[in-house]
């Protein structure tokens, strides 16, 4: 795994370390006990966990009527919140997989974090469709099987089923990987740990790993090559729900750039994302020696760059609406930001292109607050982005006479309320009994870390004398 | 299940450095070495002892390449042999709609074939218990696991000039994970 190493790269690792080091820092929280704001956070996401059950439960006991959606705008908050949560999602594989063949050291300390926030997003995503298919009790009809029927098939041509077998895969594969990434971290908290009962769950879920010269090799070459098997995977899912949108004729959804806009817009909210959990994780957590500014300024040149890409793709949908000479095309956009629907497409703007170009300046970049001010708008604005492409396109569509307006029922938002409970009960409960940052993966590069810190050293002592 | 120990010599250093320089050695010397624990993959001791190179990927590329073609297949004779219908004009046999199906089904195939595969082969089974030579090794140390029939003299000496820890253990028979 070694390559070409700049001289000015800064070092990732903050400070001397050593194994010992490295294992004692990353344990701490788990080995310690939890602080009352740890206690504060799972009780908060937990309360927001059940309200969103009871919302839940409502909707499956009285029926979608629950939801403020029409025969006019038929996909509401739950396909908004869906390709929300999936795009958050994104930035877990692509940090673990695409940087990993990239071969980019950094991804060392935030890929653990971001990979279980994949797991975790992907199962709020998956609630949705579920929700919405309204007889949720044979839900397993979406999968083919021999059947009664005929055997009657599932349609092969849908989006929706490829969305299916998309949104599964993706779960399931980003699942395994996190979990072989897992396994070494794992084996060190049981035989670090002094509690027997910890000893025996950690030592049961490490699988009785011993960190053997042939288990390294397979771990090594399985986690090269699921990373090769999840990068063109990442790419189809968030293809796959833009599928879901372009094989339709409704104008505003109709369009052939969804594919790459959405990935882009994927990793852009999905680095939004991990940008928020981390800037609060590394300092609750005193992680600040492993979790550097330089790794944020890295995911804020991501944010920049993918944040520009939705930029643009914003600006092609007007232009090319205008380019087509296709009325009911330049009706969509024209509706999108001057319709009854303004606020939310100048929400999206300036969310989504405005506040991310700040990060041009490095200043802006390696400040912590301003960092977090934007990672939040970006998800904000990615989340009215979907808005936008949802409803204002479903209102208004070739019939006037069936024109309609749709605002989301208080059912609509608690289930949204409940998915983030979940979401945040979940990441609470992982920062507290698994290592957030991968500990051997960090050792791997511990001593070229530690070797480019001596350099550095020397250079400036060499300097200084000059 | 009663599992029967045996004797085997250690040599334990924290330095991967000494650990690739003492495996050169051993190498040398004509000293079999059983296996190597670490707390970090070293691709260096892999060369110097000829560990063969894993075939998990020819296993996650023929998986993944025969179950994509019998999704395919099955796709193929559900829509047109089994229950033929006209979806919106389409055709019976929609090629292109078939691609992503089919690619999720190689890659998730695949994926899990590789998993299951290492889980088997590197003896990493849930719930079972771990012998490790030394608790530390996960942690900090490196470790050499030698037979009882090593030359003890020669290896204490080793360990000796290199500054590492030399022991002797009792461990499962089985413990090499090949």
């Amino acid at each position: 795994m070694q390559g070409y190493e700049s001289p000015l790269r800064p070092v990732l690792i903050k400070g001397e370390k050593t194994y010992k080091d490295v294992t004692r820092d990353i344990l701490r929280p788990i080995l310690g006990k939890p602080s009352w704001l740890w206690y504060l956070g799972l009780t908060a996401s937990s309360l927001a966990l059940l309200w969103g059950l009871y919302a839940i439960g409502r909707t499956i006991f009285f029926g979608i009527g629950e939801w403020g959606i029409n025969r006019t705008v038929g996909w509401g908050w739950a396909i908004i919140n869906f390709v929300w949560w999936i795009g958050i999602g994104h930035a877990g594989t692509l940090i673990s997989a695409i940087l990993l063949l990239f071969r980019q050291k950094w991804r060392t300390a935030v890929n653990r974090s971001a990979e279980a926030m994949t797991i975790f997003a992907v199962m709020c995503a998956g609630l949705f469709p579920l929700l919405h298919v309204g007889r949720h009790f044979v839900v397993y009809f979406i999968y083919p099987y021999p059947n009664s029927r005929g055997p009657l098939w599932v349609n092969y041509n849908s989006p929706l089923f490829w969305d299916v077998t998309a949104i599964t895969t993706y779960f399931l594969v980003s699942l395994l990987f996190w979990y072989i990434g897992l396994i070494p971290d794992l084996a060190i908290i049981r035989d670090y740990t002094k509690s027997a009962i910890k000893r025996k769950i950690y030592g049961a879920l490490s699988l009785g790993w011993l960190g053997s010269l042939k288990q390294w090799q397979r771990w090594e070459t399985i986690s090269l090559h699921l990373a090769g098997l999840a990068t063109p995977l990442v790419l189809s899912v968030h293809s796959i729900v833009s599928f879901d949108f372009a094989t339709s004729v409704i104008p505003g959804w109709h369009t052939t750039i969804f594919p790459p806009y959405f990935v882009a817009g994927a990793v852009f909210s999905g680095f939004g994302m991990v940008l928020t959990l981390l800037l609060i994780a590394r300092k609750a957590m005193k992680l600040e020696d492993y979790i550097t500014v330089d790794h944020i300024e890295y995911m804020n040149k991501i944010l920049l760059a993918t944040g520009s890409i939705v930029g643009t793709a914003y600006l092609t949908e007007l232009f090319i609406a205008w380019y087509s000479g296709n009325i009911y095309e330049q009706y969509a956009f024209w509706n999108r930001a001057f319709g009854p629907y303004w606020w939310a497409y100048w929400i999206m703007m300036a969310c989504n292109v405005i506040f991310p170009q700040t990060f041009w300046i490095r200043k802006f970049r390696r400040n912590l607050w301003w960092t977090f001010i934007v990672s939040i708008l970006v998800n904000i604005g990615m989340w009215f982005e979907r808005f936008v492409i949802v409803v204002t396109s479903l209102h208004r569509d070739y019939l006037p006479s069936s024109w309609s307006m749709y605002f989301a029922s208080w059912v609509e938002v608690s289930i949204y309320i409940g998915t983030i409970g979940l979401f945040f009960t979940l990441f609470f409960l992982f920062i507290r009994f698994f290592p957030v940052i991968a500990i051997s993966e960090i050792k791997h590069i511990l001593l070229s870390e530690m070797a480019l810190l001596k350099r550095k050293k020397s250079s400036s002592v060499v300097e200084t004398e000059n | 299940m009663i599992e029967r120990e045996k004797i085997f010599q250690v040599i334990l250093t924290d330095d991967e450095h000494k650990l690739v320089e003492i495996v050169k050695k051993l190498k040398e010397a004509d000293q079999p070495v059983l296996d190597v624990y670490s707390p970090v993959p070293v691709e260096e001791v892999e060369h110097i002892l000829e560990v063969p190179e894993s075939r998990l990927p020819k296993a996650g590329f023929w998986i993944g390449f025969s179950m994509g073609a019998a999704a395919l297949l099955l796709m193929v004779w559900m829509m047109g042999y089994s229950y033929p219908i006209v979806f919106g004009g389409k055709p019976y046999i929609p090629w292109p709609s078939l691609v992503p199906p089919t690619f999720e089904t190689s890659v998730l195939t695949s994926a899990y074939g590789m998993g299951i595969i290492m889980f088997i082969v590197s003896k990493l089974v849930p719930m079972l218990k771990a012998h490790p030579i030394d608790p530390r090794v996960t942690d900090y140390l490196f470790a050499i696991l030698l037979d009882e029939e090593a030359d003890e003299d020669f290896l204490k000496k080793l360990a000796q000039d290199f500054d590492a820890e030399y022991k002797k253990v009792n461990a499962p028979e089985d413990v090499v994970i090949t």
